[in-house]
């Protein structure tokens, strides 16, 4: 004997959207870093630029910091206008 | 995410232990493609040396991410998993683990006519709390929606953090499973309207490593018409009303939210709390206004209030004989390094017992005189606080600590408006205190309406 019995899950409409195009270099790039204030996220970002920084010509580095890691990050105009690249450290 | 959508390439890192989060949120939040570089967990706890050599070893796969064919690495990143060093516990395979079905043709579920088979079935596809449930049979779901006269696929919301549609029909499946009556569903349509409220944050509380849960307290007439218990026992068991509301809410949250433990819903411990954590104030022994009327709220509507909370701590106060004592008494239990709020700040949540406010009241308190005594009261000593955590919030939370000397105390909140004070409970010389996620969710206060948006009107007695 059977019975009919619905679906406890919720519907979700997923939709894809592309990622952001790739430079070939990071030569001349602006780099932009997020700090999510997770423990260490700095330090293994600060090891990043200097490792970046050594290896590319990076023409300047922006730096963010969120004071809170589970709310979305608030980038101001400038960082939006200028980096070209961006690190995002990290999620734990 | 917000980046890329903006033609800026992020190289977004992760723990290991994270991926499948990460991917997850990337997944339903509609770039399923977005590449993530995975670094060894945890990252707390590690020296400086071992932070920079992890660095170190994950700049080949940043710089790939960064400088790769975008479709090249979105069709690399797509379908990557990342194994864990520490195999999942989980007994059982939820479907939310790896995938979410969308597939419509299996809104409804053939399954054998057996209450412990269909246990079974749920169970094993992770769509229950762990607890037995009632099969969510056609004529159950119907009696739920009841006279809730709108289309039972008519949306309230979406339930973060897989942002599943909460159709009035998704909500009354979940419900009956849970063991509510139909009486139970406008205030369950009422409570899921409030925890997707924006300022609740519900995305981060079901995704977060601490330990918190959605507490339901209600107010009003509605109370007594479907015994909410706010007396003896009120946060435990033994009340049909308090114990399955809330887990209504639970299993919306698992199942339309996607909130599974160990994937999506990363609580270290969770607590007994997320089983259900209803109750309802105490309005006849309560010597002040109840909450919702100080929320703005008449005092005939009925009304819910979302928090984002922990368990609840006990206050044991059989010895004080004045307020300002059992407050004192109260202000040590709430101020305790380890809880968010005080980094955070936020809304802690106070429950007087009856007896406890009648001597605070009697003593000359208002509530907004308790409110003001717990803020000056209730601090952490900096002394207190372990040398990394201080570094760790000074860096953070500037504007909670830089004002701060080493052997200054922090408040837990950033006023004394902020600190919620109900009183709820039976007889006896206790308390309770109920620290929160912190500052970034904020309690939300419905009100309990019919399906045209007037509020339920109870016969008067």
């Amino acid at each position: 004997m059977t019975q009919i019995l619905l679906n406890p899950r919720g519907i979700f409409h997923r939709q894809e959207n592309p990622i952001a195009t790739r430079p070939v270099s990071l030569d001349n790039k602006t780099l932009g870093l997020v700090d999510n204030s997770k423990t260490n996220a700095d330090v293994f970002l600060d090891r990043l630029q200097e490792l970046i920084t050594k290896t590319y010509k990076i023409k300047a580095v922006l730096k963010i910091r969120k004071s809170v890691a589970g709310t979305p990050a608030a980038f101001n105009e400038d960082f939006l206008a200028k980096c070209d690249i961006v690190v995002n450290a990290f999620g734990d | 995410m917000k980046l890329e959508k903006q033609n800026i390439p992020v190289a977004t890192v992760c723990t290991d232990e994270f991926f499948a989060l990460g991917k997850a949120e990337a997944e339903f939040l509609g770039m399923p493609g977005l590449p993530i570089a995975a670094i060894p967990h945890p990252m707390a706890g590690q020296s400086s040396e071992q932070v920079t050599a992890i660095a170190s070893q994950a700049l080949g796969e940043i710089v790939h991410i960064l400088t790769t064919k975008s479709e090249l690495l979105e069709s690399e990143y797509k379908n990557k998993t990342v194994k864990t060093k520490k195999k999942s516990k989980l007994k059982h395979k939820s479907l939310f683990g790896d995938e979410f079905s969308n597939d419509e043709a299996t809104d409804k579920l053939k399954a054998p006519d057996s209450l412990e088979a269909v246990n079974r079935i749920f169970y094993f596809r992770g769509w229950t709390d762990g607890l037995p449930i009632i099969p969510p049979t056609e004529a159950r779901v119907f009696r739920m929606i009841g006279p809730f006269d709108r289309e039972p696929k008519t949306i309230v919301g979406t339930i973060a953090p897989k942002h599943g549609e909460a159709t009035l029909e998704k909500i009354a499946i979940n419900a009956v499973m849970a063991g509510c009556l139909p009486e139970h569903f406008p205030l369950i349509i009422a409570a899921t309207r409030a925890m997707i409220q924006e300022t609740f944050n519900l995305f981060a509380l079901q995704t977060t490593t601490h330990p918190c849960a959605v507490l339901l307290l209600f107010n009003g007439p509605l109370v007594d018409e479907l015994d909410i218990n706010y007396s003896y026992n009120a946060m435990a068991q033994g009340t049909l009303s308090n114990a399955t509301i809330g887990r209504a809410i639970r299993l919306l949250l698992i199942n339309v939210g996607g909130a599974s433990p160990g994937v999506m819903d990363r609580a270290t411990h969770g607590s007994p709390a997320k089983f259900s954590f209803c109750f309802a104030e105490n309005e006849a022994q309560n010597p002040w206004d109840p909450l919702h009327v100080e929320r703005g709220f008449a005092k005939s509507l009925s009304t819910v209030t979302v928090m984002g909370a922990e368990s609840p701590h006990n206050v044991n106060d059989h010895g004080s004989s004045s307020g300002e004592e059992i407050l004192f008494t109260i202000s040590g239990v709430l101020a305790t390094p380890g809880n968010n709020n005080v980094y955070l700040g936020g809304e802690p949540m106070v429950v007087l017992g009856p007896e406890h406010a009648a001597i605070i009241a009697r003593d000359g308190f208002s509530k907004q005189a308790v409110k003001q005594y717990l803020f000056e009261k209730a601090r952490v000593a900096l002394t207190d606080i372990s040398k990394g955590n201080l570094e760790r919030f000074r860096r953070n939370h500037p504007q909670r600590f830089s004002a701060l000397g080493d052997r200054d105390k922090v408040p837990l909140v950033d006023k004394s408006e902020e600190i919620i004070v109900v009183v709820a409970g039976g007889m006896g010389r206790h308390s309770m205190v109920i620290p929160t996620f912190g500052g970034h969710t904020r309690a939300v206060t419905m009100p309990i309406t019919d399906s045209n948006g007037n509020p339920i009107v109870c016969d008067e007695r």
